[in-house]
């Protein structure tokens, strides 16, 4: 149910969505030109959550990726 | 990798950045070091997403990431006080009232203030806390529920819709200070918005409609919260 302003806007192609190992947890990534980009993040410990690192956007480092 | 072998983030720096910190370190590195807030900021912007994944080109809110967080500021001795920071078009229902209850059970101080927006659903979580302020140019739109997808055309889709919308009316009435039958009337209204029903009050307006506690910015909010705070430890 949408409760806002704005219409609801359909996308014309859906992204492309990976599940990696980052730096020890679980995320999902969205394939971009860029590289990943962190979408959500999987884990039990809300002190990851707290990580301005492992925040939704984050461009991932590809030198921790599993 | 093991699960507890996590690098920390700044060895990936590289060493010439390195050497660049120490050798312009900042300001406050110069001098006594900058005292930590016991406040803790939350941003509260663009649409909040809900049991669906919005478009990468929109600002979402995401609140099963926010979850947590609450989690942690609360089991956190040093936070002592949250500010929620709204710009926030609405959206998914369930997720902004989800938000919106976390505000309202925190068990800490907490204060809002609505910076440009707290439209649709960013009105709960706008008066969930324990104080709200709105600055003198930011909107808050008031307007029915509206869903997509396959709607059945029977007399339960409008009760179904009643009863959503009722949520949201009942829980706004029961953290500010107008009442539901105001709320809704506001909600309702005709001729105020092109293409829609609702309303939209400015700044003041909010104010005056018993919804937001107090015209402010950030040096009223933050003084607040932390008169708030020092009454809790008192």
């Amino acid at each position: 149910m949408h409760y806002s302003i704005l219409p609801i806007i359909y996308p014309e192609e859906s992204p492309e969505y990976v599940e990696l190992q980052y730096n020890g947890c679980n995320v999902l990534a969205r394939v971009s030109d860029e590289g990943y980009i962190l979408e959500r993040l999987h884990s039990y410990d809300y002190m990851d959550f707290m990580n301005s690192d492992f925040a939704p956007g984050t461009l991932l480092n590809s030198t921790l990726i599993d | 990798m093991l699960m507890d072998e996590k690098q920390p983030f700044n060895s990936t720096q590289e060493p010439n950045q390195q050497q660049k910190n120490q050798s312009n370190p900042h300001p406050n590195q110069q001098g006594a070091a900058p005292q930590k807030s016991q406040i803790q900021c939350i941003t509260i912007i663009g649409q909040i997403e809900g049991h669906q994944t919005m478009p990468p080109q929109n600002k979402t809110t995401k609140y099963e990431h926010l979850i947590p967080q609450f989690f942690g500021f609360l089991e956190n001795p040093d936070v002592k006080g949250l500010l929620i920071v709204l710009n926030t078009v609405g959206g998914d229902v369930e997720a902004g009232l989800a938000i919106a209850e976390l505000v309202a059970s925190f068990g800490k101080p907490v204060v809002s203030l609505v910076l440009g927006g707290a439209h649709s659903i960013g009105v709960p979580i706008a008066v969930a806390s324990n104080y709200s302020f709105i600055t003198p140019s930011a909107t808050m739109t008031l307007h029915p529920v509206r869903m997509n997808g396959t709607v059945l055309g029977v007399v339960q889709t409008y009760e179904y819709f009643d009863q959503m919308q009722e949520r949201i009316v009942e829980f706004v009435a029961a953290n500010s200070e107008v009442t539901s039958n105001r709320f809704r009337q506001l909600m309702l209204d005709v001729g105020k918005v092109a293409k829609d029903m609702g309303t939209i009050l400015v700044g003041r307006e909010a104010v005056d409609e018993k919804i937001i506690n107090e015209v402010g910015g950030l040096t009223e909010a933050v003084a607040k919260l932390k008169s708030l705070i020092a009454e809790t430890n008192s």
